[in-house]
């Protein structure tokens, strides 16, 4: 009797031609999703593999400008030294927001708080609209799908006017309804997971756990909507009614809630910090041209000592004292820089806690750090790019001290910057709870709702 | 049977329609919603922005006794002053920075922009008052549409009115026109609330052209709730049941409003590609090298340059010049690289010109884009606004630092352009001028653009509406409904 359900409902899904072509639409969204991120992160990695030879490029026009007894340091101006932000593996399916941040900042030995927040190039018009990329065919068009394929459990059962025939089954009533509900809402997850298990092989990733809890986690939200579809519709109402229902829950959850708790975000932490910095940076620099040369290098020798015996003129222009000058420009803007760094953690955090109201967010934002594409994973780069310009500096002072010309550097064997994490598994774990945590809720309510259910059909 | 008539009677069902009701209040919370939190946002956004403004501005004028080249790699930092109307359509404000430096020889970025602070994981935006007029709006026109033929269909009092002869250009309008009111009704009491804050705060520039603005913006939505109104009612007056037309304008809704603005951006980068960074200055660095280094006087690239200076003042070394010669190449210097940099800069603002483009072509298909637009371009949210302002900054700041050149060429003697001896209580330093000079330099007047040139620059989009609007109004003046289910 339940294989007999089963088949009858397997065909009726097949021979619905409205299901059918909104599963292939789906389907055919993801793979173009997947393919457009595929396609913008290839155009990033170009351009970072392209990076090391503009780099030397500009060095070479640099250098070879200049007489081979010319002042190095006086080169050091000019030469800038490119970062590398690599794309993780999973960056393709969860683009986040790598196409509108910097990935490949280029650093000279100047003041490092003038440089280190440059963007890069982009059209604002295309971003406001918003990009799409796989995650979000996941978690903002999957729900529809389900939509789609479970709102009318019962009430289609009503308004097709089997509903008492349903009563006079040997079987409950409601264990039937509950298989047609696992034949629906498990082969929209069976399509799901496939499809969500093929987009990380087709953009490259190793097929590891992470595949695996990406996996789960899809399924588990095709679950999470499939509960909540059938508990809207034990509450009685027609099928458009039940449409409606979820189609708002589905505004609140994807649409409307994560975007007011990002407008809170940005109007609760307006993160000032970042103008103060601007304005101290520079202050802090340009003031010491007007000051002696000893006040400058005393306060430069108390972060860099090992130099306080080199000797400095203080009567002429040198580049020691102009590098000096600089790290005062970085030495004022400091606090203020770690303050904005530490601002945007704390509003990326009170967001963060918002998502297990709204488990849509949750997943795409566990997904996004999963890609390490998302805030913190930003903040690590410009924290790495900050260590690669202190590398860059200590390799070049004893350059700029001893005034050493062009041909006695060593060039080619100043430091690179290279960038990369990748995601692990435990990232998918927010999401994987909050989802979770939803299944739990929604299965619970609707058993509660089951009793009220029972009395409808007796 | 009078439009009246017919407003009233469609007016009294759907406030008895307990969903509608329920969804009208919940909009009206949201747009107040929005609106305050975006109001709070924007407020704190100008104090810091005057705050930083004057602070620059004092410490330019306490700078010291300085050389003037040393005063043109000081700089200046500009802080964008927003839009009045940005509270409403915050557009691609979060999209760019808000921090631009001034200095010579080079052209920076605006930086901090908003959404690279934080954003919303399923990336879309905020939640501003634009976005629920322009977005949510329309869904709860449809819903409340899908009924206004079709119901009565059903119930049977379609034919009814159709045997008592009223015209159904009539009746029909008599619906869009209940709708519009419903849906003003659900929208205007966050819209005063907000524009009452506003009003009473104070504290923004309302200049003129701001209330103009805010005048074309109100003109433009009420046309564009009829629109989709019109859209609601035709469908609504084609399907046989008032499910099938929930169903139908929910889909449309669906795949127009989300779903294919949501690709656009997709599509069009696609097909017009802005460089990265990195390349577009490597470009912009090989122009500006092969021009020359402005610093160093005896620069071979220069020597033409410098031999016509010398032949028109008929001297024959640079040492009996009337001007220092140092600022006069420095001058020509800066001439020069922005002309380059500018040549590249059109560039770039070509291409995302396409993009918008690209946008209001597909807003043939999916209205709601060219409303954005529109919607944007009258707010001084769009790219254009924006573009405006970098372009009179980068005006400014070429007529600020040829200004120092001159200081430069003119106050500062050729023998004394050069790094002296100093006491051990000084700095080394070049020839300084006196610091009375700072508060004379030309100041930026931002003078913000006007509406005019917005919808201008918009017309494509706002071409787009009108003919949406114009074909729907068309359908609905001709349409002659089935009368029987």
């Amino acid at each position: 009797m339940i294989g007999t359900v089963i088949r009858l409902e397997l065909v009726r899904l097949w021979r619905s031609g409205p299901l059918m072509v909104a599963l292939l639409a789906w389907v055919g969204a993801a793979a173009g999703a997947t393919l457009h991120g595929e396609r913008a992160i290839e155009r990033q990695r170009r351009a970072l593999a392209a990076s090391s030879a503009l780099q030397a490029e500009q060095h070479a026009a640099v250098l070879s400008h200049q007489p081979p007894d010319a002042n190095a340091g006086d080169q050091l101006y000019y030469l800038a030294f490119h970062t590398r932000h690599d794309p993780s593996t999973w960056a393709a399916l969860s683009m986040g927001q790598r196409e509108t941040r910097a990935f490949n900042l280029k650093v000279r030995m100047l003041a490092l708080y003038g440089q280190l927040y440059d963007g890069d190039l982009t059209s604002p018009v295309l971003d406001a609209l918003g990009h799409v990329d796989f995650v979000f065919v996941l978690v903002a068009l999957v729900p529809l799908l389900v939509i789609a394929v479970a709102h009318d459990i019962v009430s289609g059962e009503h308004e097709a006017g089997t509903w008492p025939l349903l009563g006079s089954q040997p079987a409950s009533p409601s264990l039937v309804l509950a298989l047609k509900l696992a034949v629906r809402v498990g082969t929209v997850a069976l399509v799901v997971g496939l499809v969500t298990a093929a987009a990380p092989v087709a953009v490259g990733a190793p097929l590891d756990a992470r595949v695996a809890l990406a996996v789960v986690a899809a399924v588990g939200y095709v679950l999470c909507w499939g509960l909540t579809a059938f508990a809207v519709s034990a509450l009685g109402r027609g099928s458009d009614v039940n449409a409606l229902a979820m189609l708002g829950l589905w505004l609140a959850g994807v649409i409307v809630g994560p975007t007011l708790v990002a407008t809170v975000a940005a109007a609760r932490f307006p993160a000032p910090e970042a103008l103060a910095l601007t304005v101290q940076q520079r202050q802090g620099y340009h003031a010491a041209w007007d000051r002696p040369v000893a006040e400058t290098m005393a306060a430069f020798y108390r972060r860099y000592p090992e130099w306080t015996a080199v000797p400095v003129p203080s009567d002429r222009y040198s580049n020691a004292w102009y590098y000096a000058m600089q790290q005062r420009g970085d030495d004022a803007a400091r606090d203020a820089a770690l303050a904005y760094a530490e601002t945007l953690r704390a509003r990326d955090r009170w967001m963060r806690a918002w998502w297990w109201v709204f488990p849509p967010a949750a997943l795409q934002a566990s997904f996004d750090r999963l890609a390490r594409t998302d805030l913190p994973a930003y903040l690590a780069y410009l924290d790495s790019v900050s260590a690669y310009h202190e590398r860059l500096k200590r390799f070049f002072f004893p350059v700029v001290f001893s005034e050493a010309p062009v041909r006695d550097v060593a060039w080619s064997t100043a430091p690179q910057h290279r960038h990369l994490d990748e995601g692990a598994p435990t990232d998918l774990a927010p999401g994987l709870v909050a989802v979770g945590g939803w299944v739990a809720i929604a299965a619970g309510v609707g058993l509660a709702l089951r009793a009220r259910f029972h009395r409808q059909v007796t | 049977m009078t439009v009246g008539r017919v407003v009233r009677t469609e007016l009294t069902r759907l406030v008895r329609s307990g969903a509608f009701t329920a969804l009208g209040v919940l909009l009206a919370v949201l747009v107040a919603t929005s609106g305050l939190v975006a109001w709070r946002a924007e407020r704190a956004y100008e104090a810091q922005r005057r705050r930083y403004a004057s602070t620059v501005d004092e410490q330019w004028a306490a700078q010291p006794d300085r050389h003037p080249h040393r005063v043109s790699h000081y700089g200046y930092l500009l802080f964008r002053p927003r839009s009045p109307l940005s509270v409403f359509d915050p557009g691609v404000t979060a999209h760019t920075g808000s921090t631009l430096f001034l200095e010579a020889h080079r052209q920076n970025s605006m930086n901090f922009a908003e959404a690279a602070q934080g954003d919303s994981p399923l990336r879309f935006g905020g939640l501003s008052m634009a976005v629920v007029l322009q977005l949510l709006v329309p869904l709860v026109l449809f819903v409340a549409a899908a009924g206004a033929v079709a119901r009565e269909r059903e119930e049977g009092t379609l034919a009814l009115v159709c045997s008592l002869g009223v015209p159904w250009a009539t009746w029909l309008g008599g619906k869009v026109l209940a709708l519009v009111v419903a849906a003003l009704a659900v929208v205007l009491p966050g819209v005063l609330v907000v524009g009452g804050w506003l009003a009473l705060s104070g504290g923004v520039a309302w200049t003129a052209d701001a209330w103009w603005r805010a005048a074309t913006l109100a003109g433009v939505h009420v046309a564009y709730f009829a629109a989709c109104a019109t859209l609601g009612v035709i469908v609504s007056a084609a399907c046989r049941t008032s499910r099938d037309a929930t169903l139908v304008l929910v889909g449309i809704w669906l795949v127009l409003w989300v779903l294919v603005p949501r690709a656009v951006p997709a599509a069009a980068s696609a097909a017009h590609g802005l460089p990265t960074r990195a390349a577009f200055e490597a470009e912009v660095e090989r122009r500006t090298r092969a021009l020359g280094d402005s610093h160093d006087p005896a620069d071979e690239k220069f020597e033409a340059f410098k031999a016509d200076l010398l032949a028109r003042a008929g001297v024959s070394r640079v040492e009996d010049l009337p001007v220092n010669y140092n600022g006069v190449q420095m001058a020509e210097g800066e001439r020069l690289t922005t002309e380059a940099y500018r040549g590249m800069r059109d560039a770039l603002a070509a291409v995302r010109r396409d993009h918008e483009r690209a946008a209001s072509l597909a807003a043939v298909g999916a209205p709601v884009l060219a409303m954005r637009l529109v919607s944007m371009a009258l707010a001084g949210a769009d790219v254009a606004y924006v573009d405006d302002f970098e372009r009179q900054a980068e005006d400014y700041r070429y007529a600020l630092v040829q200004y120092l050149n001159r200081l430069h060429a003119e106050e500062v003697a050729n023998a004394a352009d050069r790094y002296v001896a100093a006491s051990g209580s000084d700095a080394p330093t070049r020839q300084r001028i006196e610091a009375s000079h700072w508060r004379e330099t030309p100041v930026f007047a931002y003078v913000p653009l006007p509406m005019r040139r917005s919808l201008a620059q918009a017309w494509p989009a706002a071409a787009v509406l009108l003919v949406w609007t114009g074909a729907l109004a068309l359908v609905l003046w001709r349409l002659r409904p089935e009368v029987w289910a």
